[in-house]
């Protein structure tokens, strides 16, 4: 899963147990992938394989389009991206702060609170950027 | 009926006898009468063996206006033959027949004749490419040389070619014309030669050879596209495109492809010239299906054409 | 205008085939990019990589707009690929011949190209191959001519905007001559 050339394993494993704990504190959470936003994949929640693979590369790429959309608006960086459905979410978020950059998404069911989705996910996403500017 | 004499020289035995045994066959079944002379000097028609052009024989048979059949023995020999008329031995009754009625035919307007024998042949080194890829066991190297002496040197399996740089831009934009290929020793390439893909040569050579359909093609045929030729490599119209096109949808025949494209009839020709002798064309038998799907196919909706229009006239790509 | 169909053009081909470049050769403005760092430089020495898509445009005297959309190349991005070519009325499949797995390459990106259906209409481009007789080349008409294609392949330099015309040029000739979408017809 893990390409030292893109992150090292140590941090990788530090992403995958806050991953975890975003899961666990998060009700409805089906899957999260953090990924680099080429598409690699660097720490999952909840995600098998073959699935994990897929989203890492969708999820850059929407990453990549909310940021060429938001350039083209002439708004400022794009932060994240959601997607309601009728029996879920689907949340994309640019990791932006720390090298490299990445991408964090998550599926969730309708159980989960969009709010309490946002807050818990800034929140994970800030505990990856600390673990990886401050190794 | 029209009288001819023909003489038979430098011949081997077995050759000339079932020359003269076909003779007795196909008199009277010729578009002219032909009685056989012995001496060259008597004759309209020479059939020789000795069709080397340095020969003095051969030269004063042709320098007194005489048609020459060359007559040879292996396809070897075929391909180092200059002159249109070729029989090959074992012989085949129809094609002798065909040969007498051609010179027949030509000896009608000799004055024609004897003012292209004056000039060089365009297709002389298509013809003789035409020939050597048809040989089982060519020489390593083939030599042809323009008017002015400079040559090209070809590899035997077609592959390869080298000449000086002055030449091949003088075959690219026409302005020489070379003569057909005979086997060369050839010790090593000159480092100043340099060595085009053979594709181009033959592309370069073909489209501006003559604006006439190349002789081993016929305007009554039907062409299909073999494979595109690279157009990154070589230049191109976008005449040559669009028949290009039409020709890798469905067979067309020249009138087909200028209604479909609106290209000239030279155009047409020099096209078909190009592809063919580089391979790339394949004649199809013209059925009626081929004419209904033709013309079905030609028609473009309007509205694709509006926008194709639109995007063209934005492009503009000089060509 | 509103009535007019689109025309939708697809430059494709595997990751630094130079689709980028060619949509930016011939784009009436400069390109909506989807570039972000390449982190397997192992795999691909580029600093970056497409991972969603090019998008330019050409806009016509009648007000119409081509839509020039360039897909990413590598085979994990593949979905965009698909999305993008629905509708697409002409591709440019576009290879880097210095490569090994070029021919490769031109087999993965056809097979996709053939099971669009109705399949559009195709031109091939190959840059970075030295002269006309280059191997690549040479294998490259040949596995055309085993797949049964009869396609437009010409070496190309995608940094010369005449040799992007060329193959959009091409790509119009076929159009005029029938091939393309039926439902444009």
């Amino acid at each position: 899963m893990n390409n030292a050339a893109r992150i090292p394993q140590k941090l990788a494993s530090t992403a995958t147990e806050q991953l975890a704990k975003f899961g666990r504190d998060t009700p409805g959470i089906g899957l999260a992938v953090l990924s680099t936003t080429d598409g690699f994949e660097v720490a999952t929640y909840k995600a098998e394989r073959a699935v994990s693979a897929k989203m890492a590369a969708m999820g850059s790429s929407l990453q990549a389009l909310s940021e060429a959309i938001t350039r083209e608006a002439g708004l400022k960086a794009a932060r994240k991206l959601i997607i309601e459905s009728d029996n879920g979410a689907v949340l994309a978020l640019g990791i932006n702060e720390c090298k490299p950059a990445m991408s964090l998404v998550v599926v969730a069911d309708k159980s989960a609170s969009l709010g309490h989705l946002l807050w818990s996910a800034k929140l994970c996403c800030a505990s990856v950027v600390r673990a990886v500017n401050g190794s | 009926m029209t009288a001819r004499r023909l003489a038979i020289t430098d011949v081997g035995e077995a050759a000339a006898h079932a020359l003269r045994s076909i003779f007795d066959v196909l008199n009277g079944r010729t578009a002219c009468r032909w009685e056989l002379v012995g001496d060259p000097a008597d004759a309209d028609v020479v059939a020789t063996s000795d069709f080397d052009t340095n020969s003095s024989r051969t030269h004063d048979a042709r320098v007194r206006g005489k048609r020459v059949i060359a007559i040879v023995e292996s396809t070897d020999a075929r391909a180092r033959v200059q002159t249109p008329y070729i029989l090959m031995h074992p012989f085949r009754v129809m094609q002798v027949l065909s040969v007498l009625d051609e010179i027949a035919d030509d000896l009608k307007h000799p004055e024609l004749r004897i003012a292209s024998n004056d000039g060089p042949n365009p297709w002389a080194f298509a013809e003789s490419v035409r020939a050597l890829s048809a040989l089982s066991a060519p020489a390593t190297w083939y030599r042809a040389q323009d008017r002015n002496g400079a040559e090209i040197i070809v590899t035997g399996n077609l592959h390869g070619c080298a000449c000086e740089p002055q030449l091949f831009e003088q075959i690219r934009s026409g302005t020489t014309t070379l003569g057909a290929l005979a086997p060369a020793l050839v010790h090593s390439v000159p480092a100043r030669y340099v060595r085009p893909p053979m594709t181009e040569l033959l592309w370069h050579n073909a489209i501006t050879a003559s604006a006439a359909l190349a002789p081993w093609l016929s305007a009554r045929g039907s062409f299909r596209l073999v494979r595109w030729p690279d157009f990154g490599s070589i230049p191109s119209t976008r005449a040559q495109l669009q028949m290009v096109a039409a020709l890798s949808r469905r067979a067309c025949t020249p009138p087909e492809l200028a209604r479909a494209t609106g290209a000239s009839e030279p155009e047409i020709h020099r096209l078909l010239n190009a592809l063919s002798l580089c391979g790339l064309l394949s004649v199809s038998e013209y059925t009626l299906a081929d004419r209904s799907e033709a013309a079905a196919g030609t028609s473009v909706g309007g509205v694709i054409h509006a926008l194709i229009g639109g995007l063209r006239r934005s492009l503009m790509r000089v060509s | 205008m509103t009535d007019m169909p689109e025309l939708k053009l697809v430059f494709t081909g595997p990751m630094g085939a130079g689709k980028t470049t060619a949509i930016a050769a011939i784009s009436d403005m400069a390109p909506v990019l989807t570039d972000v760092a390449n982190s397997d430089r192992a795999a691909f020495d580029k600093d970056s990589t497409t991972v969603a898509l090019d998008y330019g445009q050409l806009s016509l005297d009648d007000g119409t707009v081509v839509r020039l959309y360039g897909t990413p190349g590598q085979e994990r991005f593949g979905f965009m690929r698909t999305i993008l070519c629905r509708g697409a009325i002409g591709i440019i499949l576009l290879l880097d011949g210095s490569r090994d797995d070029a021919i490769s390459s031109l087999d993965d990106f056809l097979g996709g190209i053939r099971k669009l259906d109705p399949m559009p209409a195709t031109v091939i481009g190959v840059g970075r191959c030295g002269s006309s007789d280059a191997p690549v080349l040479v294998r490259a008409k040949h596995h055309l001519q085993q797949l049964g294609l009869t396609l437009p392949m010409f070496r190309v330099d995608v940094r010369r905007r005449e040799d992007v015309l060329l193959l959009v040029e091409t790509l119009v000739c076929l159009l005029e001559a029938g091939a393309g979408p039926e439902t444009m017809q």
